[in-house]
């Protein structure tokens, strides 16, 4: 289980944006997001994906996403908001603020969700997501179709 | 984990008891409620009747909920997996009437366990229920239809103890050996008196 983790986080997709390369002086400085992980939970119509990132820029933001095997999936971008009370409300956003270095779209937080499937989620089935910034070029990633009994089990930073 | 009791002047004395949960635990404790639902299979439900005396875990979701409901169900089915887990009655409250139908929440709900209970109800029998359960009622907005239709339920799985009370809740984000953990003892803590 963790040698599959290890191996699949191996499989990045590191891309440094051209002004990063180049001599384009860009005041934000060097744009570059790589997607550590990406995984979901089974759904048939509705998925929640959850990535863990690494962005060179603190001005970068996740502001799109597609599926590659599925192109008339529909994914929208949302936060889960709770407050005090337990009340857990997920609300749709325009674009996911990432901080500088690594951060994680998390179960019951920042999640992509992906609508009107064509084919359900299924554990093992092949998922490729490619994720669309503000500022860094897409990153085509694939994403792992885990056990939800398992999510929780993923996130090796500190409980949610 | 710190316990109070009342004192006879009324203020709190604090009892530091380890009770070693990795739950939240209540102080006041709740009741038990009361309300009644109808079961996916439409039979009246009586909550407090039909779970009285057992250790019961009630959740209010939906069933398209894809982030929260999930995960949170899927890692307690994990956790009464386990060989020999206490093995409590689960209810599960649909708080989407305007989508969910007694079919589809039972489909949902097979998903993790046939013996995990569903309930449904009118909007206006669903606000009892989640009055009576002492959670904040859920919000709907939007048109069902549509896409910017958004759901706010409460997220804590709540428990009830033999004694026909309250006494922990695990919001999201509880593991599979939380649960493992805190089911048996849940099953037989023999709870000190509370402040209520």
């Amino acid at each position: 289980m963790r040698a599959d983790r290890r191996s699949l986080a191996v499989a990045l997709a590191f891309v440094l944006g051209a002004c990063g390369a180049s001599a384009c002086g860009n005041e934000a400085g060097p744009a570059g997001v790589l997607v550590v992980d990406a995984f979901a939970t089974p759904a048939e119509s509705s998925a929640a994906i959850y990535l863990t990132v690494s962005s060179l820029s603190a001005q970068d933001a996740i502001v799109g996403a597609s599926i590659v095997e599925d192109p008339g999936a529909r994914v929208t971008l949302h936060v889960t908001r709770r407050s005090d009370g337990g009340m857990s409300t997920m609300v749709p956003v325009d674009r996911i603020d990432l901080p500088e270095g690594r951060s994680t779209l998390r179960p019951g937080d920042a999640h992509l969700m992906a609508e009107d499937l064509s084919e359900p989620f299924e554990i093992k089935r092949r998922v490729t997501l490619t994720v669309t910034f503000d500022r860094a070029p897409d990153v085509t990633v694939p994403v792992r179709v885990i056990d939800p009994a398992d999510a929780l089990d993923q996130l090796v930073e500190e409980r949610p | 984990v710190a316990l109070f009791s009342a004192r006879d002047d009324g203020t709190l004395d604090s009892v530091e008891a380890d009770l070693g949960l990795a739950g939240t635990v209540l102080n006041p404790s709740t009741s038990r409620p009361d309300f009644t639902l109808r079961t996916t299979e439409g039979e009246p439900y009586d909550f407090a009747d039909e779970t009285k005396g057992k250790l019961t875990l009630l959740f209010f979701g939906y069933t398209s909920c894809p982030d929260v409901c999930p995960i949170h169900l899927a890692t307690l089915t994990g956790a009464l997996e386990r060989p020999g887990i206490t093995d409590p009655i689960v209810v599960f409250v649909s708080i989407d009437p305007a989508r969910d139908t007694p079919e589809g929440v039972r489909r949902y709900l097979d998903r993790w366990s046939a013996d995990y209970i569903g309930l449904v109800g009118t909007p206006e029998e669903l606000k009892a229920a989640q009055d009576a359960a002492g959670v904040a009622v859920a919000v709907t907005s939007g048109n069902p239809e549509s896409d910017d239709y958004t759901v706010g339920h409460a997220s804590q799985i709540l428990a009830f103890t033999p004694d026909d009370r309250g006494h922990v809740v695990y919001p999201f984000g509880a593991r599979r050996q939380d649960w493992v953990n805190d089911l048996p003892k849940l099953a037989t803590i023999d709870w000190p008196d509370d402040a209520s």
